[in-house]
């Protein structure tokens, strides 16, 4: 059995890669992660930028030109979501502090695809999903029955951020915030691509996004070479061939 | 009361985020909410909370005063300073 997706287009954003062209230059080793460096969304008016936190800004750098003036559904995946904002706010309330209004309502697990939803009018449905140990696997099957109730295309987006320290003992904290958004279309529909097939393989033990958080970089690496074998669950694999 | 008004335009600035805006581009009598600089519910929100930190004046939600204080700077100058007095 294999569920079989086409990859119209897709984009990903790390500090310092924010192209295709940055991340062909990472796969041959010439190019790094840049410390320091912010996801570019100055294609937002400044009213509606103010709002995104740095990892907002990751999902808004890739998913965005992905969407734009499309009403297709999004799939938002995140292990943690925003979880500098949460961890903020739950330290404001164990020392009595008032909370911030903004940050209560963005550090809920949907917050991205909500702001994602809203700024680019979207109507089709957005969801978000943890994903648990597996994210890939996760957004993977979810997007496959969205396609197979009746979707022709949709936007399936992966993003993670740096862990609060005290979150460093029961996950392993991404090095740096990493957003990969993928453009699925039925494979009926599309003859532009990339061809993706979910299927059974990847014999030996994938690890846990809890103790894996870098997880989005096969998948980008194989993404880059336009073709390869990314482990996205146990005894899982996604095919990636031109 | 000017040294007010350039403060809560500094403080608004600040706590909604408008990275691209300078105090100099906030009219003080401009409408603050929909038109004018257009912020909405949750600035008032965000804006209420930071002049109860900074100021230590309490905010009747449910009173019709409440708009009027909000209306503009200038306005939320006056209310800040009666309220300290």
């Amino acid at each position: 059995m294999s569920i079989e997706f086409v990859i119209s287009a897709w984009r990903a954003w790390a500090p310092g890669l924010s192209d295709a062209a940055d991340w062909q230059r990472w796969r041959l080793g010439e190019a790094s992660l840049v410390e320091g460096d912010q996801p570019d969304v100055s294609f937002l008016p400044a009213m509606q930028r103010r709002r995104l936190s740095p990892l907002a800004k990751a999902a808004f750098a890739t998913a965005y030109p992905l969407l734009h003036d499309r009403d297709i559904p999004l799939l938002c995946c995140s292990v943690h979501g925003e979880a500098l904002r949460t961890f903020s706010l739950l330290r404001d309330v164990a020392s009595g502090e008032s909370l911030s209004p903004t940050a209560f309502g963005l550090s809920v697990h949907n917050a991205i695809a909500g702001q994602l939803s809203i700024l680019c009018g979207i109507h089709s449905p957005a969801l978000a999903l943890a994903g648990g140990d597996f994210p890939l696997q996760a957004g993977l099957l979810e997007a496959a029955g969205l396609l197979a109730e009746g979707a022709q295309e949709l936007v399936l987006l992966f993003c993670e951020e740096p862990l609060p320290e005290m979150y460093l003992a029961s996950a392993q904290s991404a090095q740096s915030i990493c957003a990969t958004a993928l453009h699925l279309t039925a494979t009926a529909s599309s003859e532009q691509g990339l061809r993706a097939a979910l299927a059974p393989g990847a014999p030996e033990q994938v690890e846990s996004a809890f103790a894996r958080a870098d997880y989005q970089l096969p998948l980008i690496a194989a993404l880059t070479d336009g073709a390869g074998r990314v482990p996205v669950g146990q005894g899982w694999e996604l095919c990636i061939h031109g | 009361m000017s040294e007010l008004v350039e403060e809560l335009k500094q403080l608004i600035i600040d706590v909604l985020n408008l990275e691209d805006i300078t105090p100099e581009e906030i009219q003080a009598d401009e409408a603050l909410f929909g038109e004018g600089l257009g912020l909405d519910s949750i600035d008032a929100l965000e804006l209420g909370l930071a002049l109860q930190r900074k100021y230590n004046i309490s905010i009747d939600a449910e009173s019709e005063n409440t708009k009027t204080h909000f209306a503009s700077v200038n306005n939320l100058a006056q209310f800040v300073a009666e309220s300290r007095a």
